[in-house]
């Protein structure tokens, strides 16, 4: 069914269609990926401004459109997030954040309160190369198994997964290595850095490990 | 927005009713600008996975020896392929029923002529030609509304083009002619090219020039060199360059103007620092003009300037931005020694070298496009087979100008004058098919796009 969105890409209901089959599920992924409503918001956005420019270059090969998708807003997210998001954005002159309103921003938040991506988390990830956050934030809640991530990337899925534990490691590395937080953080409650993350815990995901 | 703390658990409230929703409202604005974001506004994203078909295999053609002589113009069109990593990158005729430049011809392309034809696209259909014609005698600039197949004059009706055509949307495009006074016009069309307004042009650039060599006076713009960027239908800026355009080094002086209101009125000339004649202004105001003697910006559409950083003296200056931010140009110091890339990442302000493999040399580039931070291409000919009518390259890169790999051009290809991309999936060319015997083939032919 979403092939109608590449097979018409020049339509605007098949636009609509396929925009509606998979909204909730970027707006969640980017929820539980970045720390302000707003950005969640933008990036949401800015995954459909180019999907729409790019749906003639989908490759069915590389996994599943929803997949696709996913991998757009991880890239965002990624990649001097503020900057291509914005950049994508001024491009169709829309302007996501004031298209928020109260209710929808107190939903993004439950999103995020309940997101395993805590603000530390989501600060060390930006020290990381592009490559490596972005594996990091392909996977995890709302997010893709290995294998689909691996088709996304155009790497097999041995590949990624070493991709992925590299990027871990030096995860939690940079996590552990980083001071208390600020008394202003947003966020309170146990957060990763008043818990001990030496390499014992490095193997496991660390997007669940942050939970509560 | 700051979040409630003491919210351990989701709550589960009841959806608001469908309009209410972020989400709804995002779609309507998607909705509304459905063809703005499709491709019609501005620059090119370049955040979507690259596809796995960019490796094409590394060849030239081969061209052999002919008589000199100049075959016509056609048009190329490529549209990148999806499909697979073993698929080289294939140019293919446009608007011409048949293949490898036999068949028959499409209507109209009277453009003909080496070597300074300059080639803008608004849309994966429209494009603009603009260079001499008539077997050189004149120039003008015509337009193709269906990718090549058939060729219409643009522009004010027996003007001469002065200036590149710049298309900020893919209705709105805009160029300098001289009149039949030869007072210079703005032109622009609003309606995709179905009409076009000409008002005077901001003449006092140049009142009377002074050739800063000999001492002589002249009047503008017959010495002038003139590049023109709107980034609306009101918001144009305009460069003109007074100088020895033939020197190896180029002097004289180059000023800018503006207009916010269409060419109604236009801002009092300022300089624009070295010499420049290629400009390039972006939906932020930010504008990039580069020549031979430097490269400058300006932050508001033109009106002041500051020099560029980086930026290699007595250089050829073929630039393209992949977005306001990202810019892609090629340097090529005089003397015909190696080509080198230079990239910004700030819209033009600092430039820095890219180390680059894969430029052949003994090529003389026409034309660079970069349509995404990663995707460029470069047209060129090689020094020896420009004068024999052929020796037509095509390279592409995908990884921001690191590496270069040959496309596949139609065979017969001769000379390839330009390359647009007007946006991130669809490249054209302007080319001429190799002369055949003694006869150089003098009328204009088109081909059909083949994927």
């Amino acid at each position: 069914m979403d092939r109608e969105l590449f097979a018409r890409p020049g339509d605007p209901q098949a636009f609509a269609l396929f925009y509606r089959r998979h909204v909730d599920r970027i707006v969640r992924f980017a929820a539980q990926r970045v720390p302000d409503p707003a950005d969640a918001a933008d990036v949401a956005a800015a995954t459909f401004v180019v999907a729409l420019r790019g749906a003639e270059h989908y490759d069915p090969r590389r996994g599943e459109p929803e997949a696709w998708l996913i991998g757009i807003a991880a890239r965002l997210i990624a990649n001097d997030r503020r900057r291509k998001v914005r950049e994508a954005l001024a491009l169709a002159k829309l302007e996501s954040r004031a298209l928020l309103q109260d209710d929808d921003i107190e939903r993004l938040v439950q999103l995020m309160d309940n997101s395993a991506l805590v603000r530390s988390t989501y600060e060390a990830l930006c020290h990381l190369p592009p490559q490596a956050r972005e594996a990091v934030l392909l996977v995890g809640p709302e997010g893709l198994t290995e294998a689909e991530a691996a088709a996304v990337v155009g790497t097999s899925t041995v590949a990624f997964r070493m991709r992925l534990s590299r990027a871990r490691r030096r995860l939690a590395r940079l996590i552990a290595d980083e001071a208390p937080p600020r008394a202003s953080a947003a966020r309170e409650g146990p957060s990763r850095l008043q818990r001990k993350s030496g390499p014992e815990r490095a193997s496991g995901p660390i997007m669940t490990e942050v939970a509560q | 927005m700051t979040a409630d703390h003491d919210r351990g658990h989701p709550m589960t409230t009841a959806s608001p009713p469908a309009d209410e929703r972020f989400e709804d409202r995002l779609l309507d604005a998607l909705l509304d600008c459905f063809e703005d974001v499709r491709g019609d506004c501005g620059a090119p994203s370049g955040t979507l996975p690259a596809p796995g078909a960019h490796r094409g295999r590394i060849a030239l053609t081969a061209l052999a020896v002919a008589a000199a002589g100049l075959g016509v113009a056609l048009a190329l069109n490529f549209v990148s392929s999806s499909t697979g990593a073993t698929h080289g990158l294939r140019w293919a005729l446009a608007g011409y029923v048949g293949t490898q430049w036999e068949g028959t011809p499409g209507q109209g392309l009277t453009v003909s002529g080496p070597y300074h034809q300059d080639l803008t696209c608004s849309s994966a259909t429209t494009c603009y030609v603009e260079g001499p014609a008539n077997a050189g005698q004149g120039a003008e600039v015509e337009a193709t509304y269906n990718a090549g197949k058939t060729w219409h004059p643009a522009g004010v009706a027996g003007a001469t083009p002065l200036s590149n055509v710049s298309c900020p949307s893919g209705r709105v495009c805009a160029l300098l002619e001289g009149g039949t006074t030869n007072k210079p016009l703005f032109v622009e069309t609003t309606d995709g090219g179905t009409t076009w307004l000409a008002r005077p042009a901001p003449i006092s650039l140049f009142p009377s020039v002074r050739d800063a060599t000999s001492g002589a006076t002249s009047s503008g713009p017959a010495e002038t060199m003139t590049s023109v960027s709107c980034r609306s239908s009101s918001t144009c800026s305009v460069l003109a360059w007074s100088g020895n355009v033939r020197s190896s080094k180029p002097s004289g002086r180059s000023a800018a103007s503006v207009t916010t209101d269409g060419g109604r009125t236009w801002s009092s000339p300022v300089p624009a620092f070295k010499p420049s004649w290629e400009l390039q202004c972006f939906a932020n105001g930010k504008c990039l003009a580069a020549g031979p003697s430097g490269a400058a910006y300006s932050t508001d559409d033109g009106l002041t300037w500051s020099l560029s950083s980086g930026w290699p003296i007595q250089a050829a200056s073929y630039f393209s931005c992949a977005t306001a931010a990202r810019c892609t140009a090629l340097s090529v110091p005089p003397g015909g020694s190696a080509e080198s890339l230079l990239v910004s990442s700030d819209g033009g302000e600092s430039w820095s070298a890219l180390r680059t493999s894969g430029l052949p040399t003994g090529v003389l580039f026409t034309g660079l496009a970069c349509p995404t931070s990663s995707d460029c291409w470069l047209s060129g000919n090689s020094v020896q087979g420009q004068f024999s009518g052929q020796g037509a390259v095509l390279l592409s890169s995908n990884n921001g100008g690191r590496t270069w790999g040959a496309s596949f051009l139609p065979r017969r290809t001769g000379i390839v004058f330009a390359v647009f991309c007007p946006d991130r999936g669809t490249c054209f060319a302007l080319a001429a098919k190799q002369p055949t015997g003694s006869s150089p083939a003098t009328s204009p032919a088109l081909v059909l796009l083949v994927h």
